[in-house]
């Protein structure tokens, strides 16, 4: 065998290892969802569903469902929270992905292309926010909010997904913005005012790196569990993660849990395959 | 098109000195490069002509009207960056309409002026490219013609060739100059390359550290460089230099120094005695000869051949080293000692203390 192709054979292990590591985990989680409480059970444990079926999908969403044996599975307890989560989950990530979004454009642009005084002080303090556990400011934030009375709104998680997306998206796109040509100038020469500039050249010029930035606002906020376990859990507020963790204060319904946590990677997976073209693009830049 | 004048501009930077009282006319229609290495403030110069740079004092003024407060737009000038910048998200038709957009002109006369500028440059068939599918001459040539689509009062240039290929290079100074002969509008270049300042400048503006060394045509700077710098940056083999003392003696005035006593002749003959001077020679006006009294005793360091002639490049009686331009085919060992000689008419003395050149009164 020649240098070449054992270098070929241990990139394609490394490959398979990586994957592997990525997917296994993941292929349990879809296994579990089409099999019954007992092949679950089972063990050795099966490795795949020996008889498919949606009977988990339908519960999650309060809908009994009966197999062609005769076979009933009932609807889950948890359903009406599901089914709010889900709602919720949506309603926060689209709320809080346009706010992020219209926040972090002027701001990552001022920071990455002008100059004023304390820019460096401001910007390490953007920094220190992203670097801060969202732990180390539930406790504040959750006296205030009752104080507040904002616990179990969905204001009062929007305005706590903000203070995570909104320094994570800005420090991704100061520095996307940085990397653009100083098209600035030009558009000085060309006689075309500060805000023209941004709104129409730069946000244009970066529009696959403010789409990025948005996605990952969204995703940030969809997968956000701390601050929707304390603050909105049993209201009607509840998120989908927050929901889905009900789950494990009953009976266990593990094919059920497995089928909501699918239902809650859906909006991300179907976003990353819409969006791989720009997320390569925003690698080069 | 419009003649700048340029009135003692000061440009700090807190503490630093970016430009100092720089006095300075462009006259219409000329073509007129700044030259100088990185850092020397030519650029700072350039950006205030733009209007993109406030000077810190000074003015500026465009035909006679004071224009330094005018925004770029206002002046109407037309500027092509480093890497001859486009919009890269906009079509090479859509980057040159951006010049127009803010003009008032109708949909017609701007379609006419592009369609114009693009056959001006040639571009014509560019024109519904992506700047990222066009190579880095077709990138210039359409920087250019969005410049001059707006028939601009003049037309500022930032090293738009530093980033090409040389043979690109070589091809796009002469379509440049040719060009600026054409349309006749005022145009300034930055560079710091003194060869391309040298082939396109109706007039060279030499600068260092803020400040402008000499001023005039690339002829006028390469036979009478004003300052030791602009002596050193400009001409390639550059100029050799000798230290000697400025004697007089039977009514005649000598260069000596260790290895040399040699009588000056020419317009520097009646120069006053000095301690200290610095003597200048091109290269081009070295001779080998026969070992002799007023001959320079060199050694041989290395020989470039350039196919036309051989330059010998030689350590010289004082350390520095000296280059003599040889017949092609030239050659020697290294280590030879060799003998050099000059016409001291020829030659520049330079006060090393101010680096100017030295004052002469009278006629030799």
């Amino acid at each position: 065998m020649t240098g070449r192709n054992t270098k070929t054979l241990w990139l394609a292990l490394a490959v398979a290892v990586a994957l592997l590591w990525t997917f296994l985990p993941m292929y349990w989680v879809v296994k579990y969802a089409f099999m019954t409480k007992t092949e679950i059970a089972r063990f050795p444990p099966m490795l795949y569903p020996p008889d498919p079926m949606l009977a988990s999908f339908f519960n999650i969403f309060g809908f009994d469902y009966t197999t062609a044996e005769g076979t009933v599975f009932k609807a889950s307890g948890q359903a009406r929270q599901i089914i709010l989560g889900l709602r919720n989950s949506l309603i926060v990530a689209l709320v809080v992905t346009a706010i992020t979004t219209l926040v972090v454009v002027p701001l990552s642009y001022v920071f990455a292309r002008l100059q004023f005084p304390f820019k460096g002080k401001l910007l390490a303090a953007i920094l220190l926010s992203v670097s801060l556990p969202p732990v180390s400011t539930l406790i504040p934030f959750y006296t205030l909010y009752v104080q507040l009375g904002l616990t179990g709104t969905l204001f009062g998680l929007i305005v706590v997904t903000l203070t995570i997306t909104i320094p994570i998206v800005a420090w991704m796109l100061i520095g996307f913005f940085r990397n653009l040509p100083p098209v600035e100038l030009l558009a000085r020469v060309d006689g075309f005012s500060r805000l023209y500039t941004l709104t129409r050249i730069i946000v244009p010029m970066a529009r696959s790196g403010i789409m990025v930035a948005a996605v990952i606002a969204f995703l940030f906020s969809w997968n956000e569990y701390v601050y929707a376990q304390i603050l909105v859990t049993g209201s009607n507020a509840v998120t989908l993660p927050a929901a889905m963790s009900g789950f494990l204060f009953q009976v266990p319904e593990p094919a059920q849990l497995a089928a909501s946590l699918l239902l809650s990677l859906l909006p991300p997976f179907c976003i990353a395959f819409f969006l791989q073209k720009h997320i390569a693009e925003m690698h080069i830049a | 098109m419009a003649r700048i004048d340029l009135h003692n501009i000061v440009k700090t930077y807190g503490s630093h000195h970016a430009v100092e009282n720089l006095d300075m006319t462009i006259e219409d229609g000329e073509l007129l490069v700044l030259l100088g290495p990185s850092g020397c403030g030519k650029s700072t110069t350039m950006n205030m002509i733009a209007g993109l740079t406030e000077p810190t004092s000074g003015k500026i003024l465009f035909d006679g009207a004071d224009v330094t407060s005018h925004s770029p737009h206002q002046r109407n000038i037309a500027m092509v960056f480093q890497s001859s910048l486009l919009y890269p998200h906009l079509s090479a038709r859509d980057n040159i309409y951006m010049s127009l957009k803010r003009s008032g002109l109708s949909k017609q006369e701007i379609n006419a002026r592009i369609a114009h500028a693009a056959e001006t440059v040639d571009v014509t068939r560019l024109l519904d490219k992506m700047p990222s599918q066009l190579s880095g001459g077709e990138r210039q040539r359409v920087a250019t013609a969005k410049a001059i689509v707006r028939e601009p009062a003049g037309f500022l240039l930032d090293e738009p060739l530093s980033a090409l290929d040389a043979s690109l290079r070589l091809s796009l100074r002469a379509e440049l100059v040719n060009l600026q002969k054409r349309i006749r509008t005022t145009m300034i270049f930055v560079t710091h390359d003194q060869v391309e300042a040298m082939t396109m400048g109706d007039r060279i503006g030499v600068m260092r550290k803020g400040r402008l060394e000499q001023i005039g045509t690339p002829t006028d700077i390469y036979n009478r460089p004003a300052t030791l710098f602009v002596a050193g940056f400009v001409g390639v083999p550059p100029m050799n230099f000798l230290k000697g003392a400025l004697e007089k003696a039977d009514g005649r005035l000598w260069l000596t120094n260790p290895s040399l006593k040699m009588e000056i002749k020419g317009e520097f003959a009646n120069a006053a005695p000095q301690k200290e001077v610095i003597l200048g020679i091109r290269p081009h006006l070295m001779r080998l000869t026969e070992a002799g009294a007023s001959a320079l005793p060199l050694t041989v360091y290395a020989i470039e051949q350039l196919g036309n002639e051989a330059i010998v490049i030689c350590d010289g009686p004082d350390g520095g080293k000296i280059r003599v331009v040889a017949p092609a085919g030239f050659t020697a060992p290294v280590g030879a000692r060799l003998d050099a000689t000059f016409d001291s008419a020829a030659a520049r003395l330079y006060d090393p203390a101010s680096e100017r050149v030295l004052a002469v009164t009278g006629k030799a």
